[in-house]
């Protein structure tokens, strides 16, 4: 039960993102958990709107996607997701690999957000 | 109004790994080597670390403990009785030790006095994976007493050990602990990887684990 944790690391990484683009209001956040990541979404979700509290993404909401694991094998020369976490094996060939390639990363992909002014284009921050 | 879309590509825990990367590099300049011990609770970690400490103490080695737990010192206390230094982690309801924590635990040391540093993570098998504390070694204990399949119900944290130390293995017999079935299932999460097997109260495989330990330090800096 770390997504509390987590859910507060996630608020206060967005804010830092867009402090300078006059956003009044986060209209969605779009994260991608990794099958290793050890993050549980259905937790997360429960314990997001805590930590989002009294803060412009409060109403925001949650796009999780889930991210398989996948391994490079060198016999295959190949990076394939695995079928089973609990087998670090080549799909292809069978041959242990634990050079994971994805899915151990619980990312912010992007955020929709609401500014309050309409303006021209708009300068690009990332 | 009107809405934007913001790319961002951010690792949520960027914070904690960012910092866990000063402490490493901190780590090395001042030439100790961190260890990172994890286990569910009541594995023996801080037994066989007790036990761990005097034997590199006769080795001639200086060592340093932090230990983590929800509430009470007894684990410092009991480290403490190595001869080495040791600090108590509270974390009241975390169920993980995270980078800063360490970073202020360090306060008043000098780094560059130790060869080693320990830091005894709370006992859970979930959480503290995900959590880069500026360790080199990730130690993952597994005792003879919780069963052969903990690599399997928990792939995420065998994934990031960099050796198993299988503890209490003077219970393996009456416990009808099956090692290579263990091993097997370590392997099927972790190809490859160095295991150890020892008993803390009979002093089984301390010498390994010693060895594999002092093994691992860093050249002086």
């Amino acid at each position: 039960m770390h997504e509390l944790s987590l859910s507060y690391a996630t608020v206060e990484s967005v804010l830092e993102s867009i402090a300078n683009l006059d956003a009044c209001r986060v209209v969605s956040l779009t994260l991608s958990a990794g099958e290793l990541s050890g993050v549980s979404i259905e937790a997360f979700r429960f314990s997001f709107p805590i930590a989002a509290a009294g803060t412009i993404l409060e109403d925001a909401e949650l796009i999780i996607n889930s991210e398989p694991v996948s391994v490079f094998c060198r016999e295959c020369n190949q990076t394939s997701p695995l079928v089973s976490i609990q087998s670090f094996r080549c799909p292809l060939c069978g041959l242990p690999s634990g050079d994971i390639r994805s899915g151990e990363d619980f990312l912010i992909q992007s955020i929709e957000i609401e500014t309050a002014e309409v303006t021209q284009d708009e300068h690009t921050h990332s | 109004m009107n809405t934007r879309i913001v790319e961002l590509r951010k690792n949520i825990l960027n914070k904690n790994d960012t910092l866990a990367h000063q402490l490493r590099s901190r780590f090395h300049a001042a030439g100790v080597t961190v260890f990172n011990w994890v286990s569910s609770p009541g594995t023996g970690k801080t037994e066989l670390l007790k036990k761990t400490l005097i034997r590199l103490r006769e080795m001639g080695f200086h060592s340093a403990a932090l230990v983590g737990d929800l509430e009470t010192d007894n684990d410092a206390v009991r480290l403490a009785e190595s001869g080495v230094p040791a600090r108590q982690i509270k974390t009241h309801t975390l169920c993980h030790l995270e980078a800063d924590m360490v970073e202020r635990h360090l306060e008043g040391w000098n780094l560059s006095d130790f060869d080693f540093l320990f830091i005894e993570n709370i006992g859970n098998l979930v959480c503290p994976a995900a959590w880069d504390l500026g360790e080199d070694i990730r130690v993952v204990l597994l005792s003879a007493t919780e069963g052969e399949d903990k690599p399997l119900k928990y792939p995420k944290l065998f994934h990031t050990a960099d050796v198993v130390v299988l503890t209490k293995m003077d219970l393996a017999e009456p416990c009808e602990f099956n090692r290579h079935l263990a091993e097997q299932n370590v392997f099927a999460i972790r190809p490859g990887i160095p295991i150890l097997a020892t008993s803390a109260k009979r002093g089984i495989g301390l010498e390994n684990l010693c060895t594999y330990l002092v093994s691992c330090r860093r050249e002086e800096a």
